[in-house]
């Protein structure tokens, strides 16, 4: 639903700018869709009078007009198809800028063209561009059109939920907007009673009616206008109508849907003398349709009713589909003078039904769908009256016909402030909660036992509407004492009688929905908040970390943080070792427990020796765990560390094959591994590993200053001083280091975000090198992805081969190179390219060989 | 000529039944239905049978044609798939085990470690860690432990030479976030501790413990019997029952030992509860206002719960684990039977 912000302030005083009432709509629970700024327009947009329109020789659609600006007459050429004489259109004047494009002094078909006759969409005030925006024929030549219009102004597009009928018009939005800004509700006052009153004509006289399904049609009430006077509207009306989406027809037809978008009521007016008479006056029959009953409708469409469609119809024929759409037979034009006005309430589900299963969806359908209430059509009938009147002049017949047998009893709702506080959690006073509820439209009844005030039984018991006085245009539904009494009345609690409109406050919890959504749910405090205390980082990572080693093979071990002062020195540790620097327990158990460990590999050998006294013959153990050094300030002389011990086979052997053993590549692809599963890439190694290692065995991972990983074999004279023989045993033990505060800092800010999948297919190629000792993997995958970074997405080794063929003091390595060009798929000849440039530059730098 | 069709039909038939070869299959393609073929021969000679019969003769070679043509596609199928299939004369044995890949294991400590803070986690617990390393003012002092009390004995605490000890017990962890942090507090701190005692088959100088401490306003000792029972049994089964009985700790007031219901014998009596029917949890109570008064922490405002739980006891209830020593043995036979 648009709204234009200038209309609604026709209803109530809003002092907010558009940011501001965008928030409260939001927050209210009125969902904006979109906001459209129609911006100011500048003074050189004037009105100005076509006076001669010609067709351009050689065009088809092309007119040059001679156009009165009031000051000069300029020439215009313009391509609307309803461009004519004698009317008058909005010109922008060579400078205005509309939109993007600034209006300039043009030639077209070598006619010279001094600015634009303009659509309501190039002045922005709807999507129409089907012709020039034609003003009425009293407009003033040569003025600002900005005025005219009403320009700036802000439209919003509602999107209304399906339980609030009563926002779906003008008054009903203000009425919100009222209880949630506490604005002044401004409502227009019907004030018609003179006109009426000088009516001598009895609308009795001229029409009867006739409701045969009450279900359907719980109300219908319908007015007779003599002598109207059907043409154009006034251009504030249909510039109203416009901002809202709609096409003006004809003043008696844009009345009824300027109330509609008022009220939320939809209207419906027909020709009188269309209807048939059988003798003077005609009736008008709320019926069911037949069976395929056929109608032709406004929209120029002819449909095949059904039995359960409810129709309005005079003796003969039908002349409407009940709150959906009227038909082509009584329809207003510029020869009706004399109408008839519906304004009738609908059951929401009939109406539904038939608008589903015809496939019809109008203004009014829409509404109907939704559940009006029949206390409402009063006001939209007497607001279109006022208006025919002053827009159309004629004689409005005295009186209305209504029938409406099944009246609703007030309902009446209580609300217990503690009951809100309970469930909402936050307090409000007795005093917010009757404000807040009686802006709505309300009406407060009091507090506790209610029915003790009202001694007489039967009298009605006077009350008044927020923002709207008590009047005749006005159906409220009576209360009386009777009513009071059927309420058990509850301590505490707040009474309240319902507006009819307001379909969707049936219980307490509605009116609590209502109270917090006014109030605002940002009001509610949050109650109990969560510290941040937790490194949850470094918790689920240690976790990730423990579980990949788990489900690789490797069994944790727990040692104690005590350890023997002199057994670190069998790691042959550099002087200046931090692991030297051991912390001393003043008051040990004994010298076997004096000390903190400072790293986990000692327990760790220790441990598999024990297992291998025990019988073990494969070895896969890890420890992750605190390690100690002595003189540093605390927190630091304590760290996170994970040790890795393996011996054995590298995988699981089987009755198939027969496992490999250990070896370097193995420990490497499990620390490679688990860095990989972390999302740590782009990694430095170097050899300058611990003395414990082998140093050709043995390598490091360093990121930035730190040293993140050490791992490689053991040395076998040191495994020999743990008392482990290697010899014996068959095995080498692999050993692996890793700094777990390093990994948890380095990973930390890390984030997993989708990138987009190639588009292209991925081609790859085999390629075997012949390369002297030497030279390594690394320098030369480097070298290859180099080459054309926008085409190669990655490299694997496939084969490292020496042997047979390969000439001493070489190697053979062979590559398969995925290539996958991020805009276009490659061509082999592209491929061949891209892969002699490979060839010919390790040719250059190493003089490597293809093979 | 009819009869000539028939053989050809048949003995092709019967040559393709019994091909095992995909080379040999393209000569009998090549024998029956190519440019040479037998039956294009056929056609060939369609001119030599009487001109009515001819059509009638003409649809069943076709007919034939079409037949071959369909058994050879078969054939050529069933042969891709059995290489394919690398089908030999013996069966696969399905009982021979498949390739498992390597498991390792869990240390059954961190097993329920996991667990303890998994329980704590889905009831809004944080997660707190502190330093195995403390001054007497973390382990002693703040939680208003007299100065010539007991515990801070050298036969129970290990001392450092520059004055600091090892943790007795992760309430250093309490006194550490409260310093820190305002309430409202929800954590739990896992971690090890020391204390001078031997080793044997219920000690040892190096355990783990996990603490909760819960400070805001409104805490009651009813919200710490709530954890504990819930803790319980999220982690033992909902069979297990809770109770608290009064007790003594210088930081809590009142203060309390947590008991759940044997495990073992459900609370009927047996060994490993002495027959009483219930185990020793831990130690619990109400933080002592003393302590937030000396951390600083408005003690007419907030209150607040904090109970510790000896992890290596509840590993050694939960699995059955008789001697607490075989934790820290780290024995491969003992490691691989934890899941
Ligand atoms: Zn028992």
């Amino acid at each position: 639903m648009k709204i234009s912000l200038e209309w609604l302030k026709d209803y109530i005083d809003l002092s907010i700018n558009v940011d501001n009432l965008k928030d409260v709509l939001t927050f209210s629970g009125i969902e904006v869709e979109d906001v459209l700024n129609v911006g100011a327009l500048q003074d050189s947009i004037i009105t100005a009078k076509i006076l001669d329109c010609q067709l351009i020789k050689d065009s088809n659609h092309l007119f040059v007009c001679q156009v009165d600006t009031g000051k000069e007459k300029i020439q215009v050429v313009c391509g609307a198809p309803n461009c004519t004489n004698d009317i008058i259109g909005i010109l922008a004047l060579p400078g205005t800028k509309l939109g993007n494009q600034i209006i300039k002094t043009t030639h077209l078909r070598g006619v010279e063209s001094s600015g634009m006759l303009c659509s309501e969409k190039e002045i922005g005030l709807s999507d129409n561009h089907t012709g020039i925006m034609v003003l009425p024929p009293d407009t003033p030549v040569g003025i600002s059109i900005k005025d005219i219009i009403k320009l700036p102004d802000t439209i919003f597009e509602l999107e209304i939920t399906p339980n609030r009928p009563d926002l779906l018009g003008l008054l009903g939005i203000a009425q919100d907007l009222s209880a949630s800004t506490n604005s002044k509700l401004t409502s227009p006052k019907v004030d018609i009673l003179k006109t009426a009153k000088e009516s001598e004509l009895q609308v009795t006289d001229y029409l009867s009616l006739n409701n045969i399904n009450q279900e359907m049609c719980p109300r219908y009430t319908a007015k007779v206008f003599r002598n109207v006077s059907v043409g154009d509207s006034p251009l504030w009306l249909k510039i109203r109508l416009i901002k809202a989406g709609l096409r003006p027809i004809n003043n008696i037809v844009d009345i009824t849907n300027y109330v509609m978008l008022e009220t939320g009521h939809p209207l419906h007016a027909f020709d009188y003398d269309k209807l048939h008479k059988t003798d003077g006056t005609p009736t008008i029959v709320i019926r069911n349709a037949q069976k395929d009953e056929s109608f032709p409708a406004l929209d120029g469409k002819t449909y095949l009713l059904g039995e359960d469609d409810l129709v309005i119809s005079d003796e003969v024929k039908a002349v409407a589909i009940a709150g959906i759409i009227g038909g082509a037979n009584s329809h207003i034009t510029s020869d009706t003078t004399n109408i008839v006005l519906e304004a009738a309430c609908f059951n929401h589900s009939s109406v539904r039904r038939t608008a589903f299963k015809h496939k019809i969806s109008t203004d009014s359908s829409y509404r109907f769908e939704r559940q009006l209430a029949p206390e409402t059509t009063k006001y939209a009938s007497a607001r279109a009256e006022q208006l025919i009147i002053e827009l159309a002049g004629g004689i409005a017949c005295l009186g209305t016909l209504d029938d409406w047998k099944n009246k609703s009893k007030p309902v009446i709702v209580p609300i217990r402030p503690g009951r809100f506080k309970q469930t909402i959690g936050i307090n409000l006073s007795k005093e917010q909660i009757v404000k807040y509820l009686t802006k709505l439209g309300l009406i407060y009844l009091g507090e506790g036992n209610i029915n003790k005030p009202y001694p007489e039984s039967g009298e009605t018991i006077p009350k008044v509407v927020q923002g709207q006085e008590e009047s005749l245009y006005f159906d409220i539904r009576p209360l009386n004492n009777t009513h009071l009494h059927e309420i058990e009345p509850i301590d505490e609690a707040l009474y309240f009688e319902i507006p009819p409109k307001r379909v969707d406050l049936t219980r307490e919890i509605d009116l609590i929905e209502e109270v917090i959504r006014l109030h605002g749910m940002d009001k509610v405090t949050q109650k109990s908040k969560i510290t941040h205390i937790m490194d949850r980082h470094a918790f689920y990572l240690m976790r990730k970390t423990a579980d990949y080693l788990v489900y690789n093979g490797f069994r944790e071990v727990i040692n104690l943080s005590f350890t023997e002062p002199h057994l670190v020195n069998g790691l042959g540790l550099n002087n200046d070792d931090d692991r030297l620097k051991q912390i001393v327990i003043v008051n040990p158990q004994n010298s076997k427990l004096s000390v903190m460990r400072t790293n986990l590999i000692v327990q760790l050998i220790q441990t598999a020796l024990y297992n291998l006294n025990h019988g073990s013959k494969q070895l896969r153990l890890f420890e992750m765990n605190k390690v100690f050094y002595e003189n540093s300030a605390l927190p630091k002389s304590e760290v996170e560390r994970l040790s890795i011990l393996w011996l054995g086979t590298s995988e699981e052997s089987h009755w198939q094959n027969q496992a490999r053993k250990v070896d370097f590549y193995a420990i490497k692809g499990i620390i490679e591994g688990l860095l990989k599963l972390l999302g740590i890439s782009d990694l430095n190694y170097d050899n300058h590993v611990s003395e414990y290692l082998e140093e050709l065995e043995s390598q490091r991972i360093v990121v930035g200053h730190s040293l993140l990983a050490e791992y490689g074999k053991l040395k076998p004279s040191i495994a020999a001083l743990f008392g482990i023989d290697i010899i014996e045993l068959k095995h080498d033990v692999w050993i692996a280091d890793i700094a777990m505060d390093i990994l948890i800092t380095v990973t930390r800010n890390m984030t997993n975000v989708y990138h987009t999948i190639p588009r292209f297919p991925s081609i790859e190629r085999d390629i075997s090198f012949l390369i002297q000792n030497g030279i390594s993997h690394k320098a030369i995958a480097e070298c290859v992805c180099k080459t054309d970074l926008e085409s190669i997405s990655h490299m694997s080794l496939i084969d490292e081969y020496k042997g047979k063929q390969i000439p001493n003091g070489f190697r053979s390595l062979t590559y398969r190179i995925f290539f996958n060009h991020p805009e276009k798929t490659l061509t082999d000849d592209e491929v061949d390219s891209i892969i002699d440039l490979i060839v010919k530059t390790l040719k250059s730098l190493w003089d490597i060989q293809m093979r | 000529m009819q009869n000539q069709l028939l053989e050809l039909i048949n003995s092709a038939t019967q040559e393709i039944a019994v091909c095992n070869d995909s080379h040999e299959l393209v000569n009998i393609k090549a024998k029956y239905l190519g440019k040479k073929s037998l039956l294009s021969e056929l056609y060939t000679r369609l001119k030599e049978i009487p001109a009515e019969e001819r059509p009638a003769f003409g649809q069943s070679v076709n007919l034939a044609k079409r037949q071959l043509e369909e058994l050879i596609v078969a054939k050529e199928t069933a042969l891709r798939l059995s290489s394919w299939h690398k089908v030999k004369d013996d069966q696969l044995d399905l009982t021979l085990p498949g390739i498992v890949p390597s498991l390792g294991s869990l240390h059954p400590l961190t097993k329920v470690l996991r667990e303890i803070e998994d329980v704590f986690l889905s009831m809004n617990f944080e997660i707190a860690e502190g330093f195995d390393i403390e001054d007497e003012f973390h382990n002693f002092d703040a939680l208003n432990t007299p100065k010539d009390h007991p515990s801070r004995n050298k036969a129970d605490t290990f001392y450092l030479k520059d004055g600091n000890l090892l943790r007795t017990q992760t309430s250093t962890v309490q006194v550490r976030i409260m310093e820190t942090y305002p309430p409202p507090i929800k954590i739990v701190s896992p971690g090890r501790c020391y204390r001078n005692d031997k080793s044997d088959a219920s000690h040892s100088p190096v355990f783990h413990q996990v603490e909760a401490l819960v400070v805001d306003e409104g805490i009651t000792l009813a919200d710490l019997k709530d954890t504990l029972q819930n803790f319980a049994q999220i982690l033992f089964g909902n069979k297990v029952q809770t109770r608290i009985r009064p007790h003594f700790f210088p930081f809590t007031e009142p203060s309390a030992e947590m008991d759940i219901s044997c495990v073992m014998c459900e609370g009927a009596g047996c060994k490993v509860c002495k027959m009483s029917g219930w185990l020793e949890l831990g130690g619990a109570g109400m933080v002592d206002p003393n302590v937030f008064d000396i951390l600083k922490i408005d003690s007419e405002k907030y209150t607040g719960f904090a109970f510790g739980l000896g992890i290596d006891r509840i590993a050694m209830m939960k699995y059955n684990i008789p001697d607490m020593r075989i934790l820290y043995e780290n024995d491969v036979r003992v490691l691989s039977q934890f899941r």
